[in-house]
This record gives structure tokens, sequence and C-alpha cells, in this order.
């Protein structure tokens, strides 16, 4: 009977032993997966403020806009041939690239010998091969030899 | 089952709990980041939206925003083939389908100032575009509420619109 009552204490102790270890393991990945996801969070926080930094600036520069949130088409299409990607860096910091397209068909890019019949313009070519994280944003665009203001939408992207 | 076990059973519960809230709280903190680019471009989306030019050229019908008016306080004028509010409707559900990526459905709220217009009930005089279900629903984002003023016949009009968004499941 005595026999009986320690294997059974044994048996006892050794499930307790057992869910102590399994309980610490849970801890320790609950505490590397909750490391983890800070980690990204904190990187997905950055990358959206950065995003909405480069959007809320480029959406309110005078060499740029009309207006706030109103683009204006022949700035743009300075802007495109005169300032490199470099140049715009100094501004808004690296690794971003913006597009800005007016809600009006196919995609046209704009340069100079195109320009008024164009509808597309690119700043910092994007590179599809790098990881990146973007958000789309409604804007105007003030067609300048119309006189014509127009909806579009600008793409904000920040490389990860 | 001993007190051993039973102790051992109890802090596992404890502990699932308490993954349970971190998680839950993790979600929420997400939840909150991604709010501050929706608000942004729900505001976006009913300015330029509303400064958009139509393609036509008389006055009550110029840009979206005229349309508005229009179809508040004159619905029957036409512009082009429809009337003021069928145009005003065609006109956004083709710019807010232009965000494809975004999936939204939307409701345009148009009202005078409370002070100004009340209906016999005493609510306010309300123009209503887009999919009025979205009032009744949960999860949708709100605009600020913008001001919109024009001159007609020398007389000053004052509206306030307010978009609704929701995306489409």
């Amino acid at each position: 009977m005595d026999k009986l009552k320690s294997q059974s204490e044994i048996m006892e102790y050794v499930f307790i032993v057992f869910f102590l270890v399994l309980i610490i393991f849970a801890i320790i990945f609950f505490l590397t997966y909750w490391q983890t996801s800070q980690f990204k969070l904190e990187k997905s926080k950055e990358t959206e403020n950065r995003i909405l930094f480069v959007a809320e600036h480029f959406m309110s520069m005078p060499f740029l806009v009309k207006e706030k949130l109103m683009f204006d088409d022949s700035k743009l299409t300075a802007v495109t041939k005169l300032m490199e990607c470099e140049d715009l860096q100094k501004i808004f910091g690296k690794n971003w690239y913006v597009t800005i397209k007016v809600f009006d068909g196919e995609k046209k890019m704009c340069r100079y010998s195109n320009y008024p019949d164009c509808n597309y313009w690119e700043f910092c070519v994007e590179n599809k091969g790098k990881e990146s994280k973007s958000y789309n944003f409604p804007v105007n665009i003030y067609r300048k030899k119309e006189n014509r203001v127009d909806m579009g939408v600008m793409k904000v992207g920040i490389y990860e | 089952m001993s007190k051993g076990q039973s102790s051992a059973l109890l802090l596992l519960i404890v502990i699932m709990i308490f993954a349970g809230m971190i998680v839950f709280l993790f979600q929420l903190t997400e939840t909150v980041t991604s709010s501050k680019y929706t608000n942004m471009f729900i505001n976006n989306l009913l300015i330029t939206m509303m400064r958009t030019d139509t393609g036509l050229t008389e006055p009550k019908c110029k840009r979206v925003s005229d349309l508005v008016f229009c179809a508040y306080f004159d619905p029957g004028w036409r512009c082009g083939d429809m009337d003021c509010f069928s145009f005003a409707e065609h006109t956004m559900d083709h710019y807010i389908s232009m965000f494809s990526e975004e999936n939204l459905r939307y409701l345009l709220i148009v009202e005078t100032p409370s002070f100004i217009a009340r209906s016999q009930s005493g609510e306010p005089v309300r123009l209503e575009i887009g999919d009025s279900k979205l009032k009744e629903e949960k999860g949708k984002t709100f605009s600020e509420p913008l001001t919109l003023q024009k001159i007609i016949n020398g007389r000053n009009y004052i509206l306030s619109v307010k978009l609704i968004v929701k995306k489409k499941k």
C-alpha cells in the first residue's frame, strides 16, 4: 500500500515538473514573440510616419503645388525635368518614391515634349526589387493650360 | 486531483489569460496606428473631391461642390443629361471607385448649419448622397465636417458636408 502511495506521489511530481517546464517554455516563446512583434510594430509605425511625413510635405511644397492638396501640372513637369532624385532626397530624406496620376484614362508619363498631353509623374523611380510599403492619397491636379482642376492619386512608398 | 496539480492548472490558466490580454492590447495598438492614415485619407478625399471640376461649364454644375449646392437648393436643375442630385452621385461614385485598392462604400451628408434650416419635425434639413445604410453600420470612418460657401444671386449660402466611408467586405 505504501509502495503504491509513493508511486502515485512520484507520478504527481513528474506531472507538476512537466507542467512547469511547459509553462516556462510557453513564457519563453511568448516573450520572444512579443519582442519580435514589438520590433515589427515599431518598424511599421516608423515607416507609416515617414510615409505621412513625405506625403504631407509633398502636398504642401510651394514648388509643386498651387495650393495645399492641389498640385500644379506645370510645376510637376518642371521638377521632374530639372531636379534629380538626389536633390529631392536632400529635402525628404532617402529611400522613398512618389507617383502622381490623374484619373483620366491610360497612364502617360509627363515630359517637356508631351506636356500637357500627359497624366503621370514619377519622383525617385520605384525599385520593384526592393520591399516597400506604400499608401495612396487623393489629390487635386491643376491643369494649367486648360485652367481645370482634376482629381488624382498620389502614391507614396518607403523602402523597408 | 491533488493540490499540486490544481495549483499547476491554475497557474496555466492565469498565464493564458495574461497572454490573451497582451495579444488583445497588441492588436489594439495596431488599430490605433493605422487610423492616422485613414483619417488623412478620408479628409483629403472629401476636400479634393469637392474641388474637382466636372467638365461642365455652367456655374451650377462646374465643380462637385457646385453640384452639392445645386442638389441641395435646386435639385430639379439639369446638368447635362442628369438632374443635379443624380449627376453629383454619379460623379462621386466614379471618383470613389478610382480608389479600387481601398474598396470603399461611402455616404456624403449635406446639411445647412442647424440654426438656418430645420424641417417641421425639428430635424436639420439634410441631403444624403451615396449608401445611406452606412449610417446604421459599425466600423465606419467619419471625415471632419467641411464648410462650403457659395454666393448665389448675391446671397451667401453655407453648407456643411461630412463624408462617411467603410471598406467593402
